[in-house]
This record gives structure tokens, C-alpha cells and sequence, in this order.
């Protein structure tokens, strides 16, 4: 359904020109979830912004193509892309407190996005109160105003709100970030089962791992502006083939596992205005070599037999011996890293 | 030892104020409307003891967290620092109480003073104790926490370190007078992922290095575990459950705890979680209904019973050091 | 007692010295920072021009008395030495005029004149620039940083002061009190200072429930340290940008009011002498080189100051949240 293909995004920025999506590849199939995991600074929302069109005005596609259903949306006019915005491709953005107006009521909100897509819509009152049931909301509400719902509800009424024309795609940029945890999970329970009713797949960007693990099917790892590593998930946390993958679990505690230690990969990511030469976390790499310093690693199978878990690393080969049995010991990843 | 004793602490705060609504009211014959935020917590923290705090935003973790820190006058009730009420704090003890309680704050951007260098931050403490070699134990503690070396930092501004380094010199501030206490208060939720880990080993060595005692604030149950002795569950203001860590992870007891444990997403996708939607939101601090706070959410609400409030204490299905505020174990 | 700091307490009393002197004084980071605003400032061709303006006209304010032909209040004769060279036209209008922009009525120079003028000029604009803002952000610190009944009060007085027009209350004051400059100073300053108080205090109050501030307080810091150490220095930005739109306003105030006729009496300024043109008619008698340059000199140096205020004010303004 969505093909991103050798994606390039820069800004212009005081520092020069920064490469934050570097050559990024992803597909996303019908009635599939795809997460996108990294860390702040890696390119996941300026990748979000690139499929929906809205980089800010110092942001612009260098290269490459984001095809939707076959259409390249990079190369259409604003016009046009706005037509698929909300109707095919909708957005729940990060902090709903941002992204609703508080001088219109959510009723008037919605209505407002139906009318711009299906100006004939015979009865769009009925749509904002069948997607207010769908999120778990009273459908009197809806003629308040954002101030007066709290946090959790102002982001339910956001997924209303992008839900309300049966989007084929939902991009969902940290959607729980803000939030809770009882109320992240009411939210993510709402997500799975509105996926299910009204039939959209689903791109979630997040940081953190364990919702990608519990909602999506397949994932994809970014690191300074490229994709490190892409799998199904079962794959991806089963047995991860990139080092920085390893790293970001380790990162995470699990409520099952508390003796696990709670490792942080030393370093910082590289600055994108003067990307490295070679592998970008050749110098936070506890298995790096002088090969990764000066040549850049390029997406590839991990085994003969999965041709859909890839990474992007030099050694996948010794992944297994050498770093995953030891990736879950600090000592593995102290500062003296590189060979 | 105890360090500290919380005895019925209570914090309520003022929905409105100002002189024209005292008058405006008064005229209309309204009474004056609280939040209630902290609503009769009793807890002890031991020396050397790291007790979590856990609940949702709006629960009163963080207000708990100020009063401690003797940020906030508490509106009923009172705090025992090794035995000396909170109150009656003043001059030297309130000043040694003063050097030896300090707070690490969530945000590391809004936690230093953007026109104070990382030198100028962490010598303030010292000069309003006037202490001595103030550079030497600088120095050092910015090498304790991994700002190495002391060198390349003194003379930084915030605004020219990342979130992870800015924490860090957040937490040397804290550390400098070398306290006994800390309150942690969200301390790595700001920070990305893969620098959580090195702020929270680095609060481990810093528990065991300075034998401090620490509450640790998080709404992340699975941080506490991993960090606390003892974790708090709050509630609208009051402590639903308290005991170790590992137990309440384990075998959490209040269906509020339950729930809150149930709703953590765990990185594995394999592990199915049993999952308990609650309804509804949290109530509103201001209103506060009768009886058990919990009560229009619980999915095991028992009617007439739990419209009286039920005590926090140790039930005879919990165990020496764990209590409960539920009716269930009545 | 940790171990780290285990063995300061065994030193010889006495500094050891730790590293070299790496530190930075505060002043210095003050100037290398200043250092860094002009960098960007002087990317602005307004900036540049408005500066290069107000520098030409304080060396005129410093040097000026030295260089004018004449004094201010010299009457000029005529070669025979007995008429006065009243009225006489500018050099570049009549071969026989040996005065750079002519004379006044009375004979005085008028090229001298606003040479001169340049320094009361000056002077008051940076004087009550300066005591405004120093006023106004004083006000605006206890306000924002007490609140309650303080801040009401105070916030109440500047509401006041904000219901009385500039020029006509300091005209009032001056011909209360007396007119002379220090007068005038005081005037606008009693007025002024309503502006900055106003948004210092808003500043302030976002400041103080910062948890750096928190921070200070849970140390026990007092009011006094924390409103010091911590807030200031993290509004003196915003207090600048105010003193450079202060220093127009006065300008443009004394004019006016040494041009309603209250100036100082003993010193010449612009306004004084646009009053003068004024009563001796210089208008109906056609001699625009007496009130067209000190007018020219007025505007100059007061858009100078807005524009540096505008530029400034584009630094500012992204950092009025981090200061």
C-alpha cells in the first residue's frame, strides 16, 4: 500500500544542511502495522511528515519517491495531496492539546474535516457520533470544547476526529507518549479494534518498544536518519541481527523480568549536519571494525532464509556468536568499545 | 532507622483565589472550593531505603514529592525528620535540613538556570553554605556522574548540553552537599530511551556511594520495580497499597494496582497480558465522593460496603509489611 | 559522608589548585555572549545603519563642544562689529554667510547650536532610558516574584501610571517642579517605567515556577538570593530591549516639552531650539535651515534607537523563553 523508496529528506539549517532521512526504504502492505522505533533526533517524524506532506518550510524531499497505492505523493501539487490527506492517509498526532483548535467545539472540528472531503455528506452529525462511540466517547460531548476534556480524552477525540473518513492509512506519531499508562492502554485497545472495524493498516512512530511490540506486525529500526534493521516483529525481538537493536532492548524493563539489568549504550547519535563516513554507530558499536568506520553498511538478508528480516551491519555474521549472547551484559557495552 | 515519618499529611489547594473572588463569593454565599491533591498520606521511609511513588498524573505523587522537599507547607498533618517535626524546622536545624534534602526534577531543559554555567549551578549551594574548596568537590562530582572531564563542562551553559548531560548535572547539583535524601521526581521520563539506563545506574551507584535514601516519583511501575525497595501506589490523593516491589509487582492486591500493573505494555510479543480495561477517568480531586475513592471504577465494587472509606492497613491476607486499602480483605 | 568528598575535609585548609584557572568569570561570559549578539545584530543592514548613526552622534555629543565654531548662546556680529548677524542664510545658500546653516534671530550660531544640542540630547535619553528600566524591572521582580497583595498593589500603581498621557503629565510635573533637564529626567522616568514593570512581571512569573527556581528554594535559598541569582539575570534581555525603545521616548518627550517652552532655560537642545525658531517666526519668515536640521537630528537619532530596539528584539524574542 505504501512504498517509500530511497527516501532522501533534508533541512536547511544554520549548521548547513542536515541529512535527517537518509536513503530510507520501508513498505507498508494492506492490513498490516508498521512501527518505526528510534530515538529523538533519528528521523521518524520527519519521515512522518514527509508521507503526509506538512515538512515545515526549511524541510524538503532531496530525492526518492513515497508511492500510496501507486501514486507518487512526493510529486504531487499541495492540491492534490490535500486531497489525500484525511480521506486515504489521516494523522494522530502526538499531543492533541496542539492540534485542536480550542475556540471551535470537537463536533464543529470534525465536521469541518468531512466537509472539506465529502462536501455532500448527507448526515455528518452521524459520523462524528458513531466515531465518539467508537473511541469510547459520550457523543454529547462532542458539542464541548477541547478545555473541557482531560488529556486522555482530548487524544481519543483526536483519533475520532482522524477516523472520521475510514482512512485507508493511519499515521499515528507517538499517539501515547503523553499519556498515562491505564490510559495508554485504553487508547491502543481503541486503535486495534477500530483497525479491525473499519479495515486500515496502520503506521505507528514511536520510541517505545514495547507498544510497537504488543500493536504491530512488522517493524522497522531507525538510527540517525536510516533504517538499521527491518523485520517482523517476532523476528526483531526474537533475535535481532543489529547491534543497536540489542541495544534499545536492553533499554527497556520488563514487568516480567526484574532482574534483567538495565543497560544504556554509551555515546551519543552522530550530528546530521556532518554524518560520519561509514556505519553511523561505528563509534557506539561494541563490535565495530575499521570496515564499519569507512564503509557505510547497506540493508541486507540476515539469513538464507528470511528475506524479510534485514540489517544493516557489516557482521551479521557474528551477531550470533559474538554480541547477542554477551548484548545483555553491561560490560558489553562500556565505554572502551572499538577494536 | 527512620528517617522520615509521614503522619496524616494533607495538601489541598485553592481552585481559585484572589481578593475580588473571596468578595464575590462571600456575596454569593459560596464556599470556597479545593483540590484536593495530597488527602492523608502515612508513610515511613528507612534509612538507606528506596520507596517508589506510583500512580497517574493528578494522583498527588508530585505534590507528596514537594512537600517533602519543603517546598510546599502541608495544609494538615506533619513530617518527622529524624524525629523533628517539619514545623518547627528553623535556623540551624532547618538549614541542616536544608543541606541534607535535595530534588531531581522531570524536565533536565527547565531543571538549570539557562543563564548559569554548569560551575556557576553547582558552586550556588556551596557559597549559601559557605563551604570550603568549593572547585575541588566540583570537580569531583562532575566526575562521579560522568561529566568527564570536569574540565570541558564548567564553564557550559545549559542550553549547550543534550537532555542526558543536563540530568546529569541536575543530579551533581544534587549531590554536592551530600545529602542524606533525595525525591526523584520523574527523573529520566524526558530522556531518551537509550540514555535511561546510564541516568539510572548512575542513580543506583550514586544511592549506594552516598548511602542515601531516596523516593523515587514515576507513573512507570516498571522503573520502580527495577529501582525501589518499596513502592507506594497513590490514588487521588491517598496511598492505596504500599509493601516491596517485588511483591506488589507480583501479587498486586488492589484492583487499582492490578490494573495499573496489567496496563504496562511489556517489549515482547509473545507475552499475552491479561488485560483489565478500567472505566471511566480519574474522578475529580475536587468532589471527592464518598467513601472509597475507587469505588465508580472498580470492577469489583461491592455496594454499600465501599461507600465507606476503607483504611490503609496490613490485612490478614497480605503479610507483615504490606498494606492495603480495600475492602476485599476486610 | 561520601567518599568522594572524603578527603577535602583532611586537605590543609586553603584552596588546592584544581585544574588551571578554567573557569570563566561571569563577566567575561557576559562579553563573549555580548560578542555573539552583535555578531548576528550586524547581519542587519538596519542595524548597522541605525548604529553607525547613534555612534556618529555620540562622538558629536563628546566632541561636538570642541569643534563647533561658536558657542551655542554667542551672539555673532556682523564684520562691521556692530550689527548682529541675525538671520543669516547657510554657507551653501549665500556666498557672503561664513555660518554653516546660518544664525538665529539673535544672532547665534545655528550649526553650533545643534552641535551642542547633541549632548542633552543624549544625555537624557540614556539617563531616563536607563532609570526607567531600572524601575520598571525592579517593580516588575517583587511583583512577579511575591504576588499577591504586593503584586496587586503594585500592579494597581502601574495601571495608574498607564492612565496618564506621557508628554502632558511630565509637561505638568515640569512646570510644577521647575524646568531643567534633570527635571525632565525625572518626569519620564516617573512615568516610563509602567511598560517594563508590565512585562517583567509576566516574565517573571513564568520564571519563578521553573524547577531550577524550586531547586534553589528546596537548597533555602532566600527571596533575595533566588530574585538575584536566578531571575534576573534571566530577564535583563527582555530589561535591554526595553531601555533601547526607552531611550526614543525620552528623546522625543524632552523635545517636546523643551518645545511647548519648559525646557532648561540655561542649555540649548533641539527642543529649545525649535521653540525658539517657533517664536521668532522662523517659519513665516522662510528660514527652514533654523528648525529643519534639529528636527532632521531628533528623527535621526530617535529611529536609530527604535530600529537597534527592533533588531535586538529579533534576538530576543526565540530566547524569551530560554533567556
Amino acid at each position: 500500500m505504501l512504498q517509500v523508496n530511497d527516501l532522501d529528506v533534508n533541512y536547511e539549517s544554520s549548521e548547513g544542511i542536515v541529512q535527517a532521512v537518509d536513503g530510507v526504504t520501508i513498505e507498508l502492505n494492506e492490513g498490516e502495522n508498521l512501527g518505526i522505533v528510534g530515538e529523538s533526533g533519528c528521523g521518524k517524524s520527519t519521515l512522518a511528515k514527509a508521507i503526509l506532506g506538512v515538512l515545515p518550510s526549511n524541510g524538503y524531499i532531496n530525492s526518492g519517491s513515497i508511492e500510496f497505492r501507486g501514486t507518487n505523493l512526493a510529486s504531487l501539487s499541495t492540491r492534490e495531496q490535500r486531497e489525500y490527506k484525511w480521506e486515504e492517509i489521516s494523522m494522530i498526532p502526538q499531543s492533541a492539546m496542539n492540534a485542536l483548535d480550542p475556540v471551535y467545539t470537537i463536533r464543529e472540528q470534525i465536521i469541518e474535516a468531512v466537509d472539506i472531503h465529502r462536501p455532500d455528506e448527507p448526515n455528518p452529525d452521524s459520523i462524528v457520533d458513531e466515531m465518539f462511540n467508537l473511541v469510547g466517547l459520550d457523543p454529547n460531548r462532542a458539542d464541548q470544547y477541547p478545555h473541557q476534556f482531560s488529556g486522555g480524552m482530548r487524544q481519543r477525540a483526536m483519533i475520532a476526529m482522524s477516523l472520521a473518513l475510514d482512512p485507508a492509512l493511519i499515521l499515528a506519531d507517538e499517539p501515547t507518549t503523553a499519556l498515562d499508562v491505564i490510559m495508554q492502554d485504553q487508547i491502543l485497545n481503541r486503535i486495534s479494534s477500530i483497525q479491525d472495524d473499519i479495515d486500515s493498516s496502520m503506521l505507528i512512530i514511536t520510541h517505545d518498544v514495547a507498544v510497537v511490540a504488543e500493536t504491530c506486525d512488522r517493524v522497522a529500526v531507525m538510527y540517525a536518519g536510516e533504517i538499521v534493521e527491518e523485520g517482523t516483529v517476532d523476528q526483531i525481538f526474537g533475535k535481532a541481527y543489529h547491534p543497536y537493536t540489542l541495544g534499545l532492548q536492553n533499554a527497556f524493563p520488563n514487568v516480567n523480568k526484574p532482574d534483567q539489568d538495565l543497560i544504556s549504550i554509551p555515546g551519543y547519535p552522530p550530528n546530521l549536519a556532518d554524518p560520519p563516513t561509514g556505519c553511523r554507530f561505528a563509534d557506539r558499536c561494541p563490535m565495530a571494525t575499521e570496515e564499519c568506520e569507512q564503509e557505510s553498511p547497506s540493508l541486507n538478508q540476515v539469513d538464507a532464509v528470511n528475506a524479510d528480516h534485514r540489517s544493516a551491519c557489516h557482521h551479521s555474521d557474528r551477531i550470533d556468536t559474538d554480541l547477542r549472547p554477551k548484548a545483555q551484559q553491561a560490560e558489553t557495552w562500556s565505554e572502551e568499545v572499538t577494536q | 532507622m527512620t528517617l522520615l515519618r509521614v503522619q496524616n499529611l494533607k495538601k489541598h489547594f485553592r481552585t481559585e483565589s484572589g481578593l475580588l473572588t473571596d468578595i464575590t463569593n462571600k456575596i454569593r454565599g459560596k464556599k470556597p472550593e479545593y483540590v484536593h491533591a495530597v488527602d492523608d498520606v502515612s508513610f515511613e521511609l528507612a534509612e538507606g531505603e528506596t520507596l517508589g511513588i506510583a500512580g497517574e498524573s493528578g494522583c498527588g505523587k508530585s505534590t507528596t514529592g514537594m512537600l517533602l522537599a519543603k517546598l510546599y507547607e502541608p495544609t494538615e498533618g506533619e513530617i518527622f525528620y529524624r524525629g523533628d517535626k517539619f514545623s518547627s524546622l528553623n535556623g540551624k536545624k532547618l538549614d541542616e535540613y536544608r543541606q541534607n534534602v535535595q530534588m531531581i526534577f522531570q524536565d533536565p531543559f527547565e531543571s538549570l538556570n539557562p543563564s548559569m554555567t554548569v560551575y556557576d549551578t553547582l558552586a550556588e549551594p556551596l557559597r549559601m553554605f559557605n563551604y570550603s574548596h568549593k572547585k575541588n568537590r566540583i570537580y569531583r562530582v562532575l566526575d562521579f556522574v560522568g561529566l568527564r572531564p570536569p574540565e570541558e563542562y564548567i564553564n557550559a551553559l545549559p542550553g549547550e548540553l543534550s537532555g542526558g548531560m543536563r540530568q546529569r548535572v541536575a543530579i551533581a547539583r544534587a549531590l554536592i552537599l551530600d545529602p542524606d535524601f533525595i525525591v526523584a521526581d520523574e527523573p529520566v521520563s524526558m530522556l531518551d530511551v537509550s540514555l535511561r539506563a546510564g541516568v539510572l545506574s548512575l542513580m543506583n551507584d550514586m544511592t549506594e556511594e552516598f548511602g542515601l535514601s531516596v523516593v523515587y516519583i514515576s507513573h512507570d511501575i516498571s522503573l520502580l520495580q527495577h529501582m525501589c525497595d518499596r513502592i507506594a501506589i497513590m490514588y487521588m490523593g491517598k496511598i492505596v497499597e504500599i509493601g516491596s516491589a517485588e511483591e506488589i509487582v507480583a501479587n498486586p492486591m488492589h484492583p487499582y494496582t492490578q490494573a495499573l500493573i496489567n496496563a504496562v505494555p511489556v517489549p515482547d510479543p509473545n507475552q499475552d497480558r491479561s488485560r483489565v480495561e478500567l472505566p471511566g477517568e480519574v474522578g475529580d480531586a475536587v468532589n471527592i465522593p464518598e467513601g472509597c475513592r475507587f469505588k465508580h471504577r472498580c470492577p469489583e465494587y461491592i455496594e454499600g460496603v465501599c461507600d465507606q472509606e476503607p483504611a490503609l492497613e496490613e490485612k490478614t491476607a497480605t503479610g507483615p509489611d504490606r498494606k492495603v486499602s480495600c475492602h476485599l480483605y476486610d | 559522608m561520601s567518599s568522594i568528598f572524603q578527603e577535602l575535609e583532611d586537605d590543609a585548609p586553603g584552596e588546592q589548585n584544581v585544574g588551571s584557572e578554567v573557569r570563566k568569570r561571569s563577566w567575561q561570559r557576559y562579553a563573549s555572549m555580548g560578542r555573539d549578539q552583535l555578531r548576528v545584530l550586524s547581519q542587519d543592514t538596519l542595524f548597522n545603519v541605525a548604529s553607525t548613526i547613534l555612534l556618529f552622534f555620540t562622538a558629536l555629543a563628546i566632541v561636538g563642544p570642541l569643534i563647533a565654531p561658536h558657542r551655542p548662546q554667542e551672539r555673532l556680529y556682523k564684520e562691521n562689529g556692530v550689527l548682529i548677524d541675525q538671520w543669516a542664510e547657510p554657507a551653501f545658500m549665500s556666498s557672503e554667510s561664513t555660518h554653516l546653516l546660518g544664525t538665529t534671530a539673535q544672532g547665534y550660531d545655528i550649526f553650533s547650536q545643534l552641535i551642542y544640542a547633541t549632548r542633552p540630547a543624549l544625555i537624557v535619553g540614556f539617563l531616563a532610558a536607563v532609570l526607567t528600566v531600572s524601575v520598571g524591572t525592579s517593580v516588575g521582580l517583587i511583583a512577579g516574584y511575591y504576588g499577591g497583595a504586593v503584586d496587586q498593589i503594585l500592579m494597581r500603581i502601574v495601571d495608574f501610571a498607564y492612565g496618564l498621557p506621557l508628554l502632558p503629565t511630565v509637561i505638568v510635573f515640569v512646570a510644577i517642579i521647575g524646568p531643567s533637564f534633570e527635571n525632565i529626567v525625572l518626569g519620564i522616568v516617573l512615568l516610563q517605567w509602567r511598560g517594563s514593570a508590565r512585562v517583567i512581571r509576566s516574565q517573571v512569573l513564568s520564571l519563578r515556577e521553573r524547577p531550577f527556581v524550586k531547586a534553589a528554594k528546596i537548597t533555602g535559598a532566600s527571596d533575595l538570593r533566588i530574585i538575584v541569582r536566578h531571575i534576573a539575570p534571566n530577564v535583563l534581555s527582555l530589561s535591554f530591549l526595553y531601555a533601547s525603545f526607552a531611550i526614543g521616548w525620552a528623546i522625543l518627550t524632552e523635545a517636546g516639552v523643551s518645545f511647548l517652552g519648559l525646557g532648561d532655560p540655561n542649555r540649548v537642545s533641539w527642543g529649545t531650539m525649535l521653540q525658539s525658531a517657533r517664536a521668532y517666526s522662523a517659519v513665516a519668515e522662510g528660514a527652514w535651515w533654523w528648525f529643519i536640521p534639529p528636527g532632521i537630528c531628533i528623527s535621526l537619532v530617535v529611529l536609530s534607537g527604535f530600529l537597534i530596539g527592533r533588531a535586538y528584539e529579533e534576538i530576543v524574542q526565540p530566547e524569551l523563553r530560554m533567556s
